[in-house]
Formats: C-alpha cells, sequence, structure tokens
C-alpha cells in the first residue's frame, strides 16, 4: 500500500530551483534509495518531508495526512523520523537521554505535570527500559551514561538510529548514513537496515553516495538529477540506465 | 578506589539523608542562636538563590539567557507592595498573584525570544531590565504618589507562636526564605528530570533535532520563559517580605547581573549550582563589604569604599579561570575520588558496569 506520495513538489530558494516538480510514490515497509549528483536536490527533498523547508509547490500526503500543512513538531507522532547527514544530536546528554528525547512524540506528561512530578514515575521508568533496548538493539549500551560529544563517528551514526527508533516510526528518512564510515562499518550498517525493517516494521527513505550499500538494501531506487527524477525502478534497472550513467554513476572501464 | 553508589540505591539514599539532615542541622544551628542581622543576611542569599534558580531554569537548562529577571522580581516586588498596602490584600494571596502576573509577563518577553538567540536576546532583555526603574519611578510618583512604596511588612503567623518584633520577624523570614528556596529547587528538579526538562535541554543542544523529535519550540520556549519568570517573581515577593520600602532602585540591571554571576559561579546547567553559587557570591560580597573599608595598608585612592567591589570583581575573574565549570563543578571533581554516584544499570543489562563519565544528578 503507498505510505507515502510527492506529487510534483517543487522548492526554490531565492530564484534557485532546488527541487522542480518531483513526483515519487513508497509503500509500506520499502526501502527506497535516493541517489544523484551532490546538488541534486535529495537533502532538500528529506528537508520538506521533514519540514524544515517549505515546499513552493505540489502535494505531499502520509498515510492520508497532508504533510505540507502539519507544523515540523508533529510529523513525528504521525510516524515520520529521521537521522542527519551531519549529525544533530544533544552533546550534551547521555546516550540514553539522547535516544528518550527521540521518544518525545509519544509521551503525553506536559509542563504541569513535569513541575508537580505528578503520575509521572512510571511513564519514566518505561521510557528508560524501552530507550535502554533500544541502546542493545544497536550496540550502544556500554557508553548508555556517556554525553554524546566526544564518541566516535561511527558510534553516534549509530546512536542517530537508535533515537530515530525511539518516536515508532513507520517512516524512516535516513541521510547519507554510510558517510564517513569504515568499510567494516558499512557492511554492518545495510545488515542494520534490513533488520530494523524487519523489526520495526518501516518503511525507509534512504540517500546514499554509497551504491554498493544503495544497490544491496534498496527495493527501489530513484535517481535524481538537478532537482528532477532521472529514473526510478529496481536497482539493477536504475544501475543500467543510461541518463544515470551519464549523470552520475559513469562507467567503469 | 572511588566507592560506587547506584542511583536511587540504598546507599544513595543514605547519603541524600546525610546531605539533607546535615543542610538541616546548620540551618537548626543558625536559626537557635544567630543575631537577626546574621538571619537576615541568609536571607538574602536564599532570595538570590531563588532568583538564580530562576536563571538557570532558562539560561542553564534551556540555553535562552535573560537580563531581564531583575525586572521580573521587581514587578513581583511592586504588585506585592501595592497589593497589600493599597487593596488590603492577604501576603500569600499576593504572592501567588504576583508570581501569576510574572509568569504572564514572562511570557510575553519571551515572544520575542523565539526569533532572537544569544546577544541578540540578551540585548532585548536588558531593555527589559533598564525600563523597569523609568516604569517604577512613574508608577511611584502618578499612583503612589510617595517617592518610595512600603514593603509588606510581614508579620508571622499565630501558629508559629512568634512575636511582631525585629528578632522574631527576622527568624520567621529566615524559615520563609528556606521554604521557597526549597520550593524552587524542587520544581527546577523535577522539571530537568522529566520529558519536559530533556526536551529544554535538548533545545538548547540542537533546535532542529528538538523540533524533529516532536518538541513544540515556540511553546516550549515560551513556558520556560514564564516558569522561569514567575521564579523571579518568588524572589522579589521575598525581597518585599524584608524590605521596609521599596523604590525603583531596588531592582536595576546590577541585580540582574548579580543573578547571572550567582550562576555562573555555582555552576549553570547543574541543579545545586545557583544555590552554592549565591551563596558564595553573598558572602564573599558581604565580607570584603564589611572588612575592606578598615584595610589601612592600601594606597590612598583603594584605601575606601571602591575597593570591595573591586576585589569582588577580581574574585569573580579568578574563579572562572580556576573552575570554568562553577563551584558545584570543582567539588565533583574533587569527590570523584572519593565517591562516585552511578545511574541504575538498563534492563537486561548483559555489561557489569556500564562506563560513567559526566552523568548530570547529584
Amino acid at each position: 500500500m503507498t505510505m507515502l506520495e510527492a506529487n510534483d513538489i517543487s522548492v526554490t530558494f531565492g530564484g534557485i530551483v532546488a527541487l522542480d516538480g518531483l513526483s515519487f510514490t513508497i509503500d509500506d515497509g520499502q526501502i527506497c534509495g535516493l541517489i544523484g549528483p551532490n546538488g541534486a536536490g535529495k537533502t532538500t527533498m528529506f528537508n520538506v518531508i521533514s519540514r524544515i523547508y517549505e515546499a513552493s509547490s505540489g502535494q505531499l500526503t502520509f498515510r492520508g495526512h497532508n504533510l505540507l500543512k502539519v507544523p515540523a513538531h508533529r510529523i513525528a507522532k504521525l510516524g515520520v523520523a529521521r537521522t542527519f547527514q551531519n549529525l544533530a544530536l544533544f552533546p550534551t546528554m547521555t546516550l540514553l537521554e539522547n535516544v528518550m528525547v527521540g521518544a518525545h512524540s509519544t509521551g503525553t506528561i506536559g509542563f504541569a505535570r513535569s513541575t508537580f512530578r505528578f503520575g509521572t514515575a512510571r511513564a519514566e521508568r518505561a521510557l528508560r527500559d524501552e530507550a535502554g533496548d533500544l541502546l542493545f538493539a544497536l550496540d550502544l549500551d556500554k557508553l548508555a551514561f556517556h554525553p554524546a560529544a566526544g564518541l566516535p563517528f561511527g558510534t553516534l551514526k549509530r546512536l542517530e538510529i537508535a533515537r530515530a527508533l525511539a518516536a515508532h516510526p513507520t517512516f524512516l528518512l535516513m541521510d547519507e548514513p554510510a558517510s564517513g564510515l569504515t568499510h567494516s562499518e558499512v557492511d554492518e550498517l545495510s545488515d542494520t537496515i534490513k533488520r530494523i525493517r524487519d523489526e520495526f516494521k518501516l518503511a525507509v527513505l534512504l540517500v546514499e553516495h554509497h551504491m554498493a550499500m544503495v544497490m544491496n538494501v534498496s527495493d527501489k531506487v530513484i535517481a535524481m538529477e538537478f532537482g528532477r527524477k532521472i529514473a526510478e525502478g529496481s536497482p539493477s534497472a536504475v544501475q543500467n540506465d543510461q541518463r544515470v550513467i551519464d549523470s552520475y554513476l559513469g562507467t567503469s572501464s | 578506589m572511588a566507592i560506587t553508589i547506584t542511583e536511587s540505591s540504598a546507599k544513595h539514599w543514605a547519603l541524600r539523608f546525610v546531605g539533607v539532615a546535615t543542610l538541616a542541622g546548620i540551618a537548626i544551628y543558625f536559626a537557635s542562636g544567630a543575631a537577626p542581622s546574621t538571619l537576615g543576611k541568609i536571607t538574602e542569599a536564599c532570595t538570590l538563590a531563588i532568583a538564580a534558580i530562576a536563571l538557570n531554569l532558562l539560561l542553564g537548562f534551556n540555553g535562552q539567557i535573560s537580563l531581564g529577571h531583575s525586572a521580573f522580581a521587581g514587578l513581583a516586588a511592586f504588585t506585592a507592595g501595592y497589593s497589600v498596602n493599597a487593596w488590603h490584600w492577604n501576603p500569600w494571596l499576593s504572592l501567588l498573584i504576583s508570581c501569576a502576573v510574572c509568569f504572564a509577563f514572562g511570557m510575553l518577553v519571551g515572544l520575542p525570544a523565539l526569533r532572537l538567540k544569544g546577544s541578540y536576546l540578551a540585548l532585548v532583555t536588558l531593555a527589559v531590565a533598564f525600563v523597569w526603574p523609568t516604569v517604577a519611578r512613574k508608577f511611584l510618583n502618578q499612583t503612589v504618589k510617595q517617592s518610595t512604596l512600603t514593603g509588606m511588612k510581614l508579620k508571622p503567623p499565630t501558629w508559629t507562636g512568634l512575636a511582631n518584633n525585629r528578632a522574631d520577624r527576622a527568624l520567621f523570614l529566615f524559615w520563609l526564605s528556606i521554604t521557597l528556596l526549597i520550593v524552587a529547587y524542587v520544581v527546577v528538579r523535577n522539571i530537568r528530570k522529566s520529558r519536559i526538562g530533556r526536551s529544554l535541554v535538548a533545545v538548547r543542544d540542537n533546535e532542529t533535532a528538538a523540533a524533529v523529535m516532536g518538541v513544540n519550540l515556540p511553546l516550549t520556549k515560551t513556558i520556560t520563559f514564564g516558569i522561569s519568570a514567575s521564579l523571579a517573581g518568588l524572589a522579589g515577593w521575598l525581597t518585599a517580605a524584608q524590605l521596609t520600602t521599596l523604590d525603583e532602585n531596588s531592582f536595576t540591571i546590577l541585580t540582574s547581573i548579580k543573578y547571572l554571576l550567582a550562576l555562573i559561579l555555582g555552576g549553570a546547567a547543574t541543579l545545586a549550582g545557583p544555590v552554592v553559587g549565591a551563596f558564595v557570591y553573598y558572602f564573599v560580597d558581604d565580607l570584603l563589604k564589611t572588612n575592606a573599608p578598615h584595610w589601612d595598608f592600601l594606597p590612598g585612592p583603594l584605601s575606601n569604599g571602591p575597593v570591595a567591589s573591586f576585589l569582588l570583581g577580581a574574585v569573580v575573574i579568578a574563579f572562572v579561570f580556576i573552575a570554568p565549570t562553577g563551584f558545584v563543578g570543582l567539588i565533583k571533581s574533587q569527590t570523584r575520588r572519593i565517591a562516585i554516584v552511578v545511574p541504575r544499570p538498563l534492563r537486561h543489562s548483559t555489561v557489569a558496569e556500564a562506563s560513567v563519565e559526566e552523568s548530570e544528578s547529584p
């Protein structure tokens, strides 16, 4: 079933066209790779979906909700979570707390109850346990009480995934999760992405330059250039598409 | 090897109990023997501590700077003083109203904070602090038609068994200020250790990420500003309870800077920091002011009053170099060698001991 439907999305920044009438759909449980040269508009599309940028025109529907009308902080509640390309963690907080903030949208305790600590203990305990489980799942439990600042890049990338999963998303946006990782970490990441898709039953939109990984994990690949879609289909179809080869992949002779 | 104490374990509770009992013992010691003037000083230090706690919630945990907290304290003090004198309100009712007024006013000042950050926000709140004395003067001239506003003349309630004389009033204010300090501390502690508290720190650390996690930025920032302002109002009300007369010079920009210094000295973004900082600041200042005028060995222009403020400044600068994380940070790094409190292990933990570097729990 179609989960996300983008229809004719355009974004302009003062005359510069970042996205030019992009349309695509993503189904439940699908891993969709989004590829293209730098500046093609991949991260812009991400930021449109997570409501950091405003689309100038077009429609974006997620499970029947008009996403372009939803404020940024409601996205998580609808089931959309994301990771960031250059890490957007909370550096002074511990790894456990980072993941607990990730679950913010699942909580209901507001200012009044927090101030007077009125019936918050049980929710706190459940949240802590659940965040701990996620740290275990991503092999971060040994660092649970360590602040995020100063940890290795690969570790923090995993923390971003754990934090995003804490919101119980049905749709996970991953912005270049493999960048900066070592070869063995990339292999591990491919497995992790497939594992979380199956375990947490979610769809993934993946922006990535690491072609081997994209082609390995994706059910479907969308190739972009200059804010437009130039190819869409199965990994092998996109890989052999002449326009994609010309503009991005190049020929390996 | 340091002793490891697990958070919320029996040992940790025992440690907490000893800590609270020691503090209570010190308070009782002072209450039972100290001169009214000494009690008055402790009351003033508690008042400063409440204001520093208020600023800590906003600046330390939420990352929004305010130099306008003197105006909130002033607003509360004037609301209390005027409503009790002119309308004969019950002082306790005026406490609630003062805090409510400050909450509303704080949310209002918090609105520009939604678009401004860092030094720009500092400037806007600085303007609030500058405008307040002028507003207060106009109010005194036109509404009260006197040069000063009379304080609340708070009397000890009869159930306390205290008489309405200077010594008993000082004793009453002493206990009252400690009670309100505990209230302010507990409020901020509760907030920090909750879902909302984590979202405040998340907003401070990375706004965009916090919004993506579902934190409503405008709401969170304005309400935090409101709560912080109403806690500053608590300090203002307490000031009105101590002073016999109030005028526009009771709450100037210097008062705001004092709040800020107390917070930085103690350690921002720690729970105990503002309290420790306020007491250190107040009593170092007091010590210098009392003793410096008698230091005959100092050369001519320094031999009188100004040397106290000069030395206080020097102490503050030196301290920021010695302990950039504040007094509490210094204490933590020293006591770490003796005992360390570690968080409870995670559920199903297969790891015997999770490594602990910095966790923010006293």
